[in-house]
């Protein structure tokens, strides 16, 4: 289950917790669906764009996630055509989602001052 | 650009996912590598590059594949064949068709509303309807083993009275012989003047045989009830009622032992009886205290009184018609052993349940009928909105089919949906009841026994969920039938508006709006009766002017005023005083008041005549009253003159007789100055001398004709006493209500006033049940029209709609405005018509019901017919008319192009 997205090239060491990088891939997802609806490529698009490059998603990744999300009820996928583009598929937080994401957000809040902590590593 | 779909659907078949799932993944992940592939050759790569680079993120090692299985899920291995049989499971069925009704109901909102509106109509008045029934019929009455009590009456038909109350002499010789009960008690109505406790009050109450309560199976709830030791004069003992206790005591517990006040006599309480707590009798009464019997000596012997209600209890495994038996052979022989008072003198058995409903019941049942044609219309009216709903609904119906439903499933989702409607229907319609109980209790008639218990229980809600299911099932069965018959072929096919089973279902409409049209003439006819009846019966004369009349209960106690010298004088102050109010133009004292008292008649001779043999002799109703009162009651005196003040004790002793007597006794002659007496010409009592001729006056009865009748001075009688006040005022009675008790309380404060009314309305509570019966019939029939009204606008604006490419060519062919108005309207007369004609003879046969209800009229009153034919007509075209202007406002352009 390694891999769920590509952490390369610039990172010295992948983060090894998988519980960690699962944990992280969802509360990206939660934070970028918070303003307004996306469509999956726009999440891709926005994750390695906001990371400067370090973070890409695979399409096989992605689209899992997104599946196993709306399973939760988190968010929802739905069908909406424009004038004039094809119909797409986007995805919006519920209010069950809204929840998760205040509580991950406030997790890894705590997590990362943790890790500061030890690792002396100064805040940006 | 390259096509990703197959790359992508290669890789998702190991899944077995559903084909739309399948479809959905790939069509949103090909567009997302569309979208990486359009970057790539941005940036530069080539087509072959931008395509390796795409592909690469679902080749590695089925990263995909592994994912997407755990989240999606698979199908079912097993094809699914279409039309298969498939498991019944019923419970699971009955929630999807619940699920589905509730969307179906909930995305129709406008029609939801309209038939749950029409339905709770109708099942609210019949659960109202049906909470009095239940509390005034059904309800057993509150005694131990109800069915085994019975009231005894003696029986005098050539007096006009079937059933009649028993003298204390006849009543104690039934009581030693009579071996099929197991118990009689006697009781006696008795007002008392309760005194020094606040405000002096006149209470009713009863004297009852110390046995009545064990009889009855009451048991007190405080103290004790009597024990026989208490039924010896001179024993001054009271029973409270529940609610005396609670209203002049303040419930308050310490009561046992009290001493009362009663008429002047100290009594000692013993015991409070529970609540609702209505002793039967002749009339349904509201005791609020009850003394012991204790019969005198001189009234034990008593046969020539009638005065007692008796009430007994038959022995295990004794039938009514055995009791009666052994009755009708006791009364065989005490009318040989007293000729003189029993002769003609039967006795009759009545079950205790038969005498208290017995009179209501028929108005009861009726008025029950009559909502329930209310709820048939109403279902009518349901059925026919369906009915449209389901021609809209064909398409879904015969797509179903196609996909392997049955016809049965269907229908059954169909009857879920109206049993759905019919039981919102039933929740609305039980807080109408709640409301409508409220208002029915207001004007229901007080002598109707056990208004106090009319509440929605436990029988009335099952009651309303059966009606709800029975009405569900009734309005649902045809549109469900109709759309489980249609032929799927021609439904399927486009453009066929007119199937067979659009046919047919405007058949099936037609014959709905005649039903409805039938039943509520039917409703209609009767009601009309009722009515016109009622303005019959309010249109009687009563004898008397009742406007402006202020009548009260004056009792005066028998310890104060003993004699009539004592009585006279007070009468004389009071009347003295009152008379001097401003806005009194005349008072009077009088005795019992005509329609508030149905008793004191006896037998007279007249100087002359030899007497009648024994139970022959005419029975005349006689009233103790004091100058002035004719003037005052407005009863015109026909000859001879009133009383006067000199008409006293020691003068020439008087009467005057009402025209009725004066024709059957001296028929074709002037009766002034001639004599009669009370009882036999033996008798010892003065005669007295007739010197006025009244006109009759309905003094017991206000429907049946006038008795005979005379009025003695309450100053010249020695056991008689005046006990009531009539004020003739010129302002409103009722605002001379306080001034005229507090002149009477000026002469003696310790003296009761009771029921201080009008006459206007003591003539209106006479009629009281007929009109109860009118108005909630009128109602039900005004609702009826209201709903057949909205049935026939409903299917002529359908079939409007329906033809409006006919109609739309036909005006292109030059048909005129009038003509199309002409036609629809004559569509719906013939509908109309022949509903009419169904419901003429339905009247005919149903409206004989209400016979017994009807007064001065015959239950095929032809005025009320045709006035309620036009009615009816005139509603009816009313109805069709708006669809039909609509129908002239059809733009031939319009109309044919939309096909």
């Amino acid at each position: 289950m390694l891999g769920r997205y590509m952490a390369l090239p610039y990172m010295a060491s992948p983060v090894p917790d998988r519980e960690l990088k699962k944990g992280s891939a969802e509360l990206m997802i939660l934070a970028l669906l918070e303003d307004r609806a996306r469509h999956g490529y726009e999440i891709g698009q926005l994750i390695e764009l906001r990371s400067r490059g370090a973070i890409r998603f695979n399409v096989a990744s992605l689209y899992p996630l997104l599946y196993r999300l709306e399973k939760r009820k988190w968010i929802r996928g739905r069908w909406i055509e424009k004038p004039g583009q094809r119909r797409r598929r986007y995805y919006r937080l519920t209010a069950s989602g809204k929840n998760v994401l205040s509580k991950q957000r406030a997790g890894w809040r705590e997590f990362v001052e943790a890790i500061n902590l030890i690792t002396g590593i100064q805040h940006a | 650009m390259p096509d990703f779909s197959v790359e992508i659907r290669a890789r998702l078949a190991d899944l077995q996912l559903s084909p739309v799932r399948e479809a959905e993944i790939v069509e949103e992940l090909s567009q997302h590598l569309e979208e990486e592939y359009d970057r790539a050759l941005s940036c530069g790569a080539s087509d072959d590059e931008a395509r390796w680079q795409v592909l690469e993120q679902i080749n590695a090692s089925d990263l995909l594949g592994r994912e997407l299985k755990n989240v999606e899920h698979r199908i079912s291995d097993k094809p699914t064949a279409l039309g298969s049989e498939r498991k019944i499971n019923i419970f699971a069925d009955l929630l999807q068709d619940l699920r589905y009704g509730l969307r179906t109901l909930a995305k129709n909102p406008a029609f939801t509303s309209i038939a749950v509106l029409a339905l709770a109509l109708g099942i609210g008045a019949n659960s109202a309807i049906f909470s009095v029934v239940n509390a005034v019929l059904l309800r057993p009455l509150p005694f131990k083993n109800p069915n085994e009590l019975v009231m005894l009456w003696e029986n005098a038909p050539h007096l006009g009275f079937p059933r009649d109350t028993p003298s204390p002499a006849n009543f104690l010789d039934w009581q030693k012989q009579a071996a099929s009960f197991t118990g009689m008690a006697a009781m006696s109505e008795r007002s008392f003047n309760l005194t020094g406790v606040g405000e002096p009050e006149r209470l009713e109450g009863r004297r009852v045989s110390a046995n009545l309560f064990e009889l009855l199976g009451v048991s007190a709830r405080l103290g004790r009830t009597f024990a026989p030791e208490d039924d010896r004069p001179g024993t001054h003992v009271a029973l409270l009622s529940h609610s005396l206790w609670q209203r002049r005591f303040g419930s308050d517990p310490g009561v046992i032992g009290r001493a009362l006040t009663l008429n002047g006599e100290s009594y000692t309480v013993v015991g409070v009886m529970p609540p609702f707590v209505q002793l039967p009798g002749f009339e349904n009464r509201n005791d609020q205290l009850w003394v012991p019997i204790a019969f005198p000596a001189e009234e034990a012997t008593e046969r020539g009184n009638h005065f007692l209600e008796v009430i007994a209890r038959l022995k295990a495994g004794v039938t009514l018609k055995q009791a009666q038996a052994e009755m009708d052979t006791i009364a065989a022989r005490l009318e040989k052993q007293y000729p003189t008072y029993n002769t003609r003198r039967g006795a009759v058995v009545v079950p205790l349940h038969e005498q208290v409903v017995g009179e209501i019941r028929p108005a009861l049942l009726i008025l029950l009928g009559a909502v329930a044609f209310v709820l048939l219309i109403a279902c009518a009216n349901v059925a026919n909105l369906l009915l449209a709903r389901a021609a809209v609904r064909q398409k879904e119906i015969a797509l179903r089919l196609a996909l392997g439903a049955s016809r049965s499933r269907l229908m059954r989702q169909f009857l879920t949906e109206s049993v759905l409607l019919a039981l919102f229907g039933a929740g609305l319609g039980l807080l109408l009841a709640l409301a409508g109980i409220q208002v029915l209790k207001t004007f229901i008639p007080v002598n109707i026994a056990q208004v106090e218990t009319i509440t929605i229980d436990a029988r009335v809600l099952i009651f309303t969920a059966f009606v709800a299911l029975v009405t569900g099932i009734a309005f649902g069965l045809v549109p469900a039938i109709q759309s489980s018959h249609f032929n799927l072929n021609d439904t399927l096919k486009d453009g066929s508006q007119d199937s067979g089973a659009g046919n047919k279902g405007n058949r099936v409409r037609g014959l709905l709006v005649i039903g409805e049209v039938a039943v509520s003439f039917v409703l209609l006819i009767g009601a009309g009766l009722l009515i016109n009846s009622f303005f019959h019966l309010r249109n009687l004369d009563p004898g008397f002017r009742s406007d402006h009349l202020l009548t009260m209960k004056v009792n005066l106690s028998e310890v104060k005023y003993p004699d009539r010298e004592r009585r006279a004088a007070f009468f004389d102050e009071v009347m003295r005083r009152v008379r001097e109010l401003p806005g009194v133009q005349s008072a009077a004292a009088a005795g019992n008041l005509p329609l508030t008292y149905n008793g004191d008649s006896m037998s007279i001779s007249v100087e002359g005549l030899p007497d009648p043999p024994p139970g022959q002799q005419p029975d005349v109703i006689y009233r103790a009253i004091g100058p002035g009162y004719f003037a005052t009651m407005g009863i015109p005196i026909v000859r001879g003159r009133d009383f006067t003040d000199q008409d006293v004790g020691d003068s020439k002793d008087v009467v005057v007789i009402s025209e009725k007597t004066a024709q059957h006794f001296w028929p074709g002659q002037d009766p002034i100055g001639k004599r009669l007496k009370p009882g036999s010409s033996t008798s010892n009592t003065p005669w007295r001398e007739v010197i006025g001729i009244v006109k009759d006056v309905r003094q017991n009865d206000f429907i049946a004709s006038p008795k005979m009748q005379m009025y003695l001075t309450y100053r010249q009688l020695k056991n008689v006493a005046a006990n009531a006040l009539v004020v003739r005022t010129s302002v409103e009675p009722m605002s001379l209500a306080a001034p005229v008790r507090n002149a009477i309380w000026s002469v003696d404060k310790d003296q009761t006033v009771a029921d201080i009314d009008t006459m206007d309305h003591i003539v209106a509570e006479a009629v009281a049940r007929q009109r109860f019966s009118m108005l909630l019939l009128g109602l039900f029939a005004a609702l009826a029209l209201l709903l057949a009204s909205i049935g026939i606008y409903g299917v002529m604006s359908y079939s409007v709609a329906q033809r409006t490419r006919e109609i739309g060519i036909r005006i292109a062919l030059g048909a005129r405005r009038i003509d199309v108005l002409q036609m629809t309207v004559k569509q719906a007369l013939k509908l109309v018509g022949v509903g009419m004609m169904i419901g003429l003879a339905g009247a005919f046969l149903l409206t004989r019901v209400l016979a017994s209800l009807l007064f001065g009229i015959s239950a095929t009153d032809p005025i009320t017919f045709i006035g309620i034919s036009v009615v009816l007509l005139a509603v009816a075209i009313l109805a069709s008319y708006v669809p039909a202007l609509r129908a002239t406002k059809v733009d031939p352009i319009t109309a044919l192009r939309a096909q």
